[in-house]
């Protein structure tokens, strides 16, 4: 993993805020999603948060984290 | 810093004190635990989930919630910080223990006092009742044992400021070359403008409020008690702030592992804080009729003066958690973020609460505005921006450092982390949630302070998403930050319920990249700030207060005429400053 899994819990948590002020942004630009969009949009960030999470490091830098977890 | 002569927790160095803090902390729980409770009560109630009591009676809720947890949560919490901040930084203990169980006793005694007659408002049995809201305007009247109440709290916190100038004071006469060290220095400025400002309310209270209700005066001025409360109001904002700013310049960066950025820079920022905390409570009077314009605007300069010991604060403390990170090998533009230790609920809960201050910031220039604030006023979007601040900023740090003091002051090891960690998670979640739909529903205008917000025959129109929306997410985000509560209260619990072991850090603080020596002498002059601070809430106050008790008497109209030389005084002060506003226009 790149991140620790508090990290990782941490980046889901302030993902939250992020989703919630988006929606907002979105209906001044002329789009308007239901709560279950949002709810999906949100689901679709927190894969790509996973899926960054996991996939191997490409740079091959060390896993900055001292914590073997 | 000079810790290396006693090493070992808190309490192997100082177990007197230790145990003032720890039951000031305790008695500061059980405030935060019933306060939270009634918070949820008052979501359930205004959306018509649960409506336990009559609606007449949501003001005894909203009352011993506000109370409950901004005056008695969070100074109860506060005082012992810097009580441990003092006696740390000094590597002294207190002048006198007898002195200081004195004014936690008054404290507390205080608390009860207020406490009992807020909640006899519940019962028809009891005579009693105090739902005046924490502001107490008259004409609203409280029971005498309330405001009593009040005065002996803050009596009690101004001998705890005075026993933190004693340690200094002793230990100056045995150090008389020495800086003072940045985390006394950051309680005597604190203290230095919280008297100042307390002045104030203790006058509204002691002198109209309390004789008022007590039937030895006939009635009292609703402006002129306002105007003092909010002498003390915004600096009351800064007191509850300030120790959070404490901790996050010298724990945060000691748990980042890295070192303070500069100790010059957090000088400046608490002295800016001592002179400009109080000549800036007349921007929460904004819309009151009765006070001319031309004050408001130079209260509004003031406050948005304000906003440069914030910035300055958030520059330094993220400065200071990136040498931290990099310490721990962390590299990149953002990379580094990945190395800070975030699975230490103490950091989490830390940086989220800064993360959090920092919207608030942005609501708060909306409230500071004349013009902007018109729209906001008395909304729920005022709710939702204090939540950030006091209910997260200052009581999400004030948490997530008891996971740190706890074992300092216990000698054991906190129960589980990891439930720490989603403590601090959920509460960032819930007031997400809660406190987004609050300001956006203030915009539509939802009123504050109200048992039923909803209007027959009529909708809001909300910008984005329905009403609907916004209150299922003020009902969840409720729920959240109460489960959170409860999490934090069960952590606490088993930890104090555990056995002692050995195995804990020392007690200590973060070190500096630049320190006192950097700063220039003149910042610790702590006479010349207060007389500057003392300047200024004169050029604020006195027009605004000598025309108010011109035109109304003391007492209001009808009261007692007003003594002629503040009708002169008045008059000459308007017209200088009528026209200092017209150059400045
Ligand atoms: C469990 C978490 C909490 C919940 C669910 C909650 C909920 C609420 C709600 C719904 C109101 C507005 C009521 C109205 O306008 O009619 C309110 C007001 C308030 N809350 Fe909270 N709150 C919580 C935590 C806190 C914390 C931690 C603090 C401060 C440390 C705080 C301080 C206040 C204050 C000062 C008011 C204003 C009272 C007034 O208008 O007189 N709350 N809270
Ligand atoms: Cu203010």
């Amino acid at each position: 993993m790149r991140i620790s899994r508090a990290g990782l819990l941490v980046a889901i948590a302030v993902l939250v805020p992020i989703v919630v002020e988006l929606r907002t942004v979105l209906v001044h630009l002329g789009v308007e999603m239901s709560v279950t969009e949002t709810g999906l949009l949100a689901a679709a960030m927190v894969g790509v948060l996973l899926a960054w999470a996991v996939a191997p490091d490409v740079r091959g830098r060390k896993r900055s984290n001292g914590e073997s977890e | 810093m000079s810790l290396g002569a006693n090493s070992g927790t808190y309490l192997d160095q100082f177990p007197g004190e230790a145990k003032v803090i720890r039951t000031a902390f305790y008695s500061s729980f059980i405030a935060l635990g019933i306060g939270a409770l009634m918070g949820l009560l008052q979501v359930f109630h205004r959306l018509d989930i649960l409506r336990l009591i009559p609606s007449e009676d949501y003001y005894s809720y909203l009352t011993l919630h506000a109370v409950l947890l901004v005056l008695t949560f969070s100074i109860f919490f506060l005082v012992g910080v810097f009580t441990w901040a003092v006696t740390t930084s000094l590597d002294r203990g207190l002048e006198d223990l007898r002195y200081t169980w004195g004014w936690y006793g008054l404290m507390a005694v205080g608390t009860l006092m207020a406490g009992v007659a807020i909640i006899g408002g519940f019962f028809d049995s009891i005579p009693m009742s105090a739902a005046v809201l924490y502001t107490f305007y008259a004409p609203l009247q409280a029971h005498p044992l309330f405001y009593l109440g009040l005065a002996l709290f803050i009596v009690g916190s101004w001998l705890a400021g005075l026993d933190w100038f004693r340690s200094w004071w002793a230990w100056r006469s045995e150090n008389p070359d020495e800086r003072i060290p940045l985390p006394t220095f950051m309680a005597l400025t604190t203290t230095l403008f919280w008297i100042i400002s307390s002045m104030g309310v203790a006058i509204s209270v002691v002198v109209f409020l309390l004789p008022w209700s007590l039937g030895l005066i006939g009635q009292v001025d609703a402006l002129l008690t306002r105007t003092l409360f909010w002498f003390f109001g915004h600096a009351v904002v800064y007191f509850w702030l300030m120790p959070a700013y404490m901790l996050w310049y010298v724990m945060l960066p000691k748990i980042s592992g890295g070192k303070l950025f500069s100790d010059p820079l957090a000088r400046v920022v608490f002295v800016l804080f001592l002179i400009l905390s109080t000549p800036t409570g007349i921007h929460h009077q904004y819309l009151d009729p009765g006070i001319a314009e031309g004050f408001k605007f130079i209260v509004m300069v003031n406050t948005m003066f304000l906003l440069l010991p914030s910035l300055l604060t958030a520059f330094t403390v993220v400065a200071s958690m990136e040498h931290g990170a990099r310490q721990r090998g962390g590299t990149g533009y953002f990379g580094w973020l990945r190395a800070l230790p975030w699975r230490d609920p103490v950091f989490a809960g830390m940086a989220l609460a800064g993360l959090m201050f920092a919207a608030a910031g942005f609501s708060g220039m909306i409230n500071a505005g004349m013009n902007i604030n018109y729209l906001v006023h008395n909304t729920w979007w005022i709710v939702g921006h204090f939540h950030l601040t006091i209910g997260t900023a200052v009581a999400l740090t004030f948490m997530a450092t008891t996971y740190w003091f706890l074992p300092q002051l216990t000698n054991k090891e906190i129960w589980s982390k990891s439930v720490g960690l989603a403590q601090v998670l959920l509460w960032f979640v819930g007031m997400t949630l809660m406190s987004n739909a609050m300001h956006r529903s203030g915009l539509v205008g939802v009123p504050r302070r109200t048992a039923e917000p909803q209007y027959s025959g009529f909708d809001y129109e909300v910008a984005a998403g329905s009403m609907a929306e916004l209150n299922m997410q003020v009902a969840i985000g409720g729920t959240l930050l109460f489960i959170s509560t409860l999490l934090f209260l069960t952590v606490v619990v088993m930890t104090v319920w555990g056995s002692k072991v050995d195995t804990l850090p020392a007690n200590g603080y973060a070190e500096t990249l630049s320190g006192p020596e950097d700063a220039p002498l003149v910042l610790d002059n702590l006479k010349l700030w207060t007389a500057i601070a003392v300047v200024l809430v004169v050029l604020a106050y006195a027009l605004p207060l000598a025309s108010i008790i011109g035109r109304r008497g003391l007492f209001g109209p009808g009261g007692s005429p007003s003594p002629q030389f503040i009708d002169t005084l008045v008059f000459t002060g308007q017209a200088i400053v009528d026209s200092a506003v017209g150059v400045i226009r």
